[in-house]
């Protein structure tokens, strides 16, 4: 023991690690008690930094919430750094244009930005970035500096604008595009050419949102109701721009954009294929571009007219209702010759759930001869919005219209009884136990015209056209979003853990609340709980980094809490209620004995990134860990030791599950698809693309032969692992599903999500 | 330690070529925390942020890539801050003007209350310390035994005096200390190689 205080290069020494042991020792036991010595220590520890500040604020600092937009944007972003050229300068560009990396020198016309915010500027506008790119010219996202706003600004390709009559063209075309006020028809605002630079370009209204386009990419058909809107509100365009004499000669998803949000349709790029056309007829002779959605007598080259469009917006209508283009080819020659020779294929051997009507519709559209087409655009638009005033809200679309035109099969009318029955036992229970019901779940059942057909093809079709089951019971929002839902292993309750930091336990057999956990002193989001096989217990893991006990029947904390180094995203309990494992948001997986409330062995892990799922398996001889890191990890439960690490997933891991065999893992996350994985030889068995986002969690039914798989789209699946058939959606929950349970007998699943409540399901017996 | 500390001359020069990757992704992911934790106390929505986040990335990227960050003018930190504030505008401005499509009745309230330059940079320059040195701390922590790293951050963030940990944790006071100054100097030491720092 020293009694004179260290100097400062003593206190340094300590710091880096430089001074000979005994003097080490010394001067720890002197910073034992003297309290100017530790805030002197501390001091050269910060050298005046607000690192110490920092640290303070770091207690409240809340990272994104792990179902935060933010992550996967991030993901984009890092992505896209990675390949620069692929993304970071060509955003969405038309895919029928080059869409090829524009190197900075063609983007030369722009000048130097007045804001630094900006990459260039045109006059008044401030050019924000490129938001696109078609056959014609770019398209950027700019701000207005004069009114205030942010506007699109489409640029004339220069080798357009040095074309004198290519610039006059395209002047009165847009001129008379800006005469149009539609709410259908995009905005133009402003035309405009700086002869001395050569360049044309025109500012229009900026849309937030895709392009039809963009939605088709994702595969699949719309669904009926939802493709119906979209060429009802294209007619209603079409309508008001033919009435002004113009005529649009490129109708296709590329240029129809909706809007995000309101999903409103906007029509884009009037006349402005004729340019192109001049242009490129002049000097190469021949049409480019897409001719997919080209009208016969335009595939001809004759003259067109305004039932020229009439054609393209049944072509439009075709590629939504089929989920693929009416003609298609390997070469645009072999498009075009069966554009004026062959007829479509009817609409409903594509896609079964196309009502007669609406097929019709498309037919006469798409009449070779124009004379047989409607009259005009108004006439279209008022028989498309008569079919969506009789199509039933999406979900129902395809029952009801097959229904009018042929009888339901048998099979398919005693699953209607079968389910029908049901949803009123969950009406009338839902009015006796005063708990908030999915009225529009009687609603939102759909039949399905043709099950079977072309196995494992869900995938492709979307998610509404298949039965969903009605909800029991919906659990009302009380403590912000749900992180976890669990069934006890007898059956009788489900617990569930919110953001607020609350748990409560559900009694399923007398439909109320049984209680809530007194998680009244800590209070931070749980994100995890775990019952014990005898259904005793329930553990919890919360952001405080602490893992917790609680008598089920008590409500209150048992034993001591386990403490992590780090925030505590996962939890399980082993089947016999002796070992617990807890993941943690820097990779951390520690095993614990629960009984003595020490750790097993070492802790093991993900390298990076968070442990966003536990699970033992069901002979508790392994854990599974799903990892922000991309990688499952099996572990041996004896040893601590690494038994597996299962590869291939594109992105962070959100959800891991074991088949009650234990020979069997699935998993699903960001890349939005689930994997099953073989214990033994940790080899991928099979991958399913299902959903069209990214899935939070996963269950495996008690007989083993589905999942059931929550994602952010709202929706939790139930998915067949041998055929990959979806065999029911549940939805209801208008935000994402970020946990799903499946009651150990199999009668009931349940979904958590953020949007606050639980929904309960029963299941149907087969 | 795995990899020695890049310096900062380097570190500009790397972020200046788009095609360098990996200078980027060294601060990507703070940046992104930093845009998105203010965009938030901006009080735009969880989607809505990481959406201006990522844009924001996208055109620093781009200009970055085109020469236009001179670091003569300016912080990287505040010129990104410019950027990010401009693009918050303009958003709470498209809300305010189109509130039917966005549901968003409040943005014209919030437009109206956007804090003038000065309270607005403070909060900018706080959540950059913030996010900081959450980002250091992740990428520093694996360097220490996890006691160490416990006794630091049971002082130095919980606010628990050295006494109580050491008893937690089975450490001298002295040595508690020790720990959490280690701690600190590194995590200074990480955070002192960021641009601007």
């Amino acid at each position: 023991m020293i009694i004179t205080c260290p100097d400062r290069e003593r206190l340094k020494g300590v710091l880096d690690s430089s001074l000979a042991d005994p003097d080490q020792a010394d001067v720890v036991n002197h910073l034992d008690s003297c309290t100017s010595c530790q805030a002197a220590l501390e001091e050269i520890a910060s050298s005046g930094s607000s690192v110490r500040e920092a640290a303070r604020a770091a207690r409240t600092e809340v990272p994104p919430a792990q179902t935060s937009a933010f992550w996967p944007a991030l993901h984009r972003v890092e992505r896209e750094i990675q390949s620069p050229a692929a993304a970071m300068d060509v955003t969405r560009a038309d895919p029928a244009g080059d869409t090829t990396h524009i190197p900075d020198r063609h983007l030369e016309f722009l000048d130097p930005p007045d804001d630094p915010a900006h990459i260039g500027q045109i006059n008044r506008f401030g050019i924000v970035e490129l938001v696109g790119r078609g056959g014609m010219g770019m398209v950027f996202r700019a701000y207005d500096h004069c009114l205030q706003r942010t506007v699109a600004v489409k640029v004339l390709d220069p080798q357009y604008g040095k074309n004198e009559m290519a610039r006059t063209r395209f002047i009165r075309e847009a001129r008379a595009a800006a005469a149009v006020a539609h709410e259908n028809v995009v905005t133009i605002h402003h035309v405009e050419c700086v002869e001395e630079k050569d360049l044309s370009f025109f500012v229009m209204q900026f849309v937030k949102g895709r392009s039809l386009q963009d939605r088709l990419d994702e595969g699949g058909p719309l669904p009926v109701r939802e493709a119906v809107r979209i060429a009802a509100q294209t007619a209603g365009g079409l309508a008001a721009a033919h009435e002004n004499g113009l005529i649009h000669r490129d109708i296709k998803p590329g240029n129809i954009l909706l809007e995000q949000g309101s999903g409103r349709v906007l029509l884009t790029d009037f006349g402005l294929a004729r340019l192109t056309e001049d242009v490129k007829l002049t000097q190469t002779g021949f049409v480019a571009g897409t001719p997919l959605y080209m009208s016969p007598e335009q595939a001809r080259g004759e003259t067109v007219d305004h039932r020229s469009d009439l054609f393209s917006l049944g072509s439009v209508l075709y590629a939504m209702l089929a989920g693929v283009p009416p003609f298609q080819g390997s070469s645009p020659f072999t498009v075009l010759k069966q554009v004026t020779d062959s007829r479509h294929r009817p609409v409903q051997d594509v896609n079964s759930a196309v009502p007669e009507s609406v097929a019709e519709i498309v037919d006469r559209l798409m009449a070779k001869d124009p004379r047989h087409r409607y009259a005009d655009a108004a006439e279209v638009a008022t028989a498309l919005n008569a079919e969506l005033a009789k199509l039933p809200p999406d979900g129902a679309a395809s029952s009801i219209s097959r229904r009018s035109s042929r009888s339901m099969p048998r099979y398919v009318r005693s699953w209607w009884r079968r389910n029908s029955s049901i949803g009123l036992i969950a009406v009338a229970a839902a009015l006796l136990l005063l708990v908030l019901s999915e009225a529009t779940g009687l609603t939102r059942w759909t039949l399905l015209g043709q099950r079977g057909r072309g196995v494992g093809n869900y995938g492709g079709q979307d998610a509404t056209e298949l039965p969903a089951t009605p909800t029991k019971f919906t659990l009302p929002a009380m403590d912000g979003a749900v992180w976890a839902v669990a069934f006890d292993p007898k059956g009788d309750y489900l617990a569930w853990a919110t953001e607020g930091g609350t748990v409560r336990l559900w009694d399923l057999k007398a439909g109320r609340i049984f209680g809530v956990l007194n998680t009244a002193q800590s209070k931070s989001p749980v994100w995890a709980i775990s019952f014990t096989r005898d259904g005793s217990r329930l553990a919890t893991g919360s952001d405080d980094g602490f893992v917790r006990l609680w008598g089920v029947q008590t409500r209150e904390q048992v034993g001591t809490e386990f403490l992590n180094p780090f925030p505590v995203r996962s939890v399980a309990m082993s089947p016999d209620g002796k070992k617990m494992a807890s993941g943690t948001r820097n990779g951390a997986v520690i095993l614990w004995d629960v009984e003595r409330a020490k750790k097993l062995h070492n802790t093991i892990g993900h390298e990076s990134g968070v442990v966003n799922s536990l699970t033992f398996s069901p002979d508790g001889k392994m854990v599974a860990s799903a990892g922000s890191d991309k990688t499952v990890r099996l572990w041996n439960v004896d040893d601590g030791s690494l038994r597996a690490n299962l590869t291939g997933h594109t992105g962070p891991v959100y959800a891991v599950a074991f088949d009650p065999t234990s020979q069997l893992v699935a998993s699903a996350g960001w890349d939005r698809t689930i994997r099953v994985w073989d214990v033994n030889s940790a080899a991928e068995r099979s991958k399913f693309d299902v959903n069209r986002d990214d899935i939070w969690s996963l269950a495996f039914c008690h007989l083993g032969k589905h999942v059931l798989a929550g994602g952010q789209d709202g929706t939790a699946r139930w998915l067949d692992i041998d055929t990959g058939n979806v065999e029911y959606v549940y939805r209801g929950h208008t935000g994402p599903v970020h946990a799903v349970a499946v009651a150990r007998d199999g009668q009931f699943i349940a979904t958590g999500s953020r949007d606050g409540t639980v929904r309960v399901y029963e299941m149907s017996k087969p | 330690m795995t990899a020695p500390p890049l310096t900062r001359a380097s570190l500009l020069v790397r972020l200046r070529d788009p095609n360098d990757g990996d200078a980027w992704k060294e601060f990507v992911r703070l940046y992104a925390a930093v845009i998105y934790g203010f965009a938030r106390k901006r009080g735009l929505q969880d989607a809505d942020a990481a959406d201006l986040m990522q844009e924001v990335l996208r055109s620093v990227a781009a200009a970055v890539g085109r020469l236009n960050y001179d670091p003569g003018k300016g912080t990287f930190r505040g010129w990104l801050y410019s950027i990010t504030r401009n693009k918050i505008y303009n958003f709470l401005e498209a809300r305010a003007r189109h509130p039917r499509g966005s549901g968003d009745s409040n943005a014209h309230q919030r437009l109206e209350e956007y804090p003038g330059r000065e309270s607005d940079a403070d909060d900018w320059d706080k959540e950059y310390e913030r996010k900081a040195f959450a980002w250091a701390a992740d990428r520093v922590r694996d360097e220490f035994q996890p006691n160490t790293w416990q006794a630091f951050w049971m002082t130095a963030v919980d606010g628990h005096n050295a006494r109580d940990v050491g008893t937690r944790l089975g450490m001298s006071p002295g040595a508690v200390y020790v720990a959490k100054s280690r701690v600190l100097a590194r995590l200074r030491q990480e955070i002192g190689q960021l641009p601007d720092n």
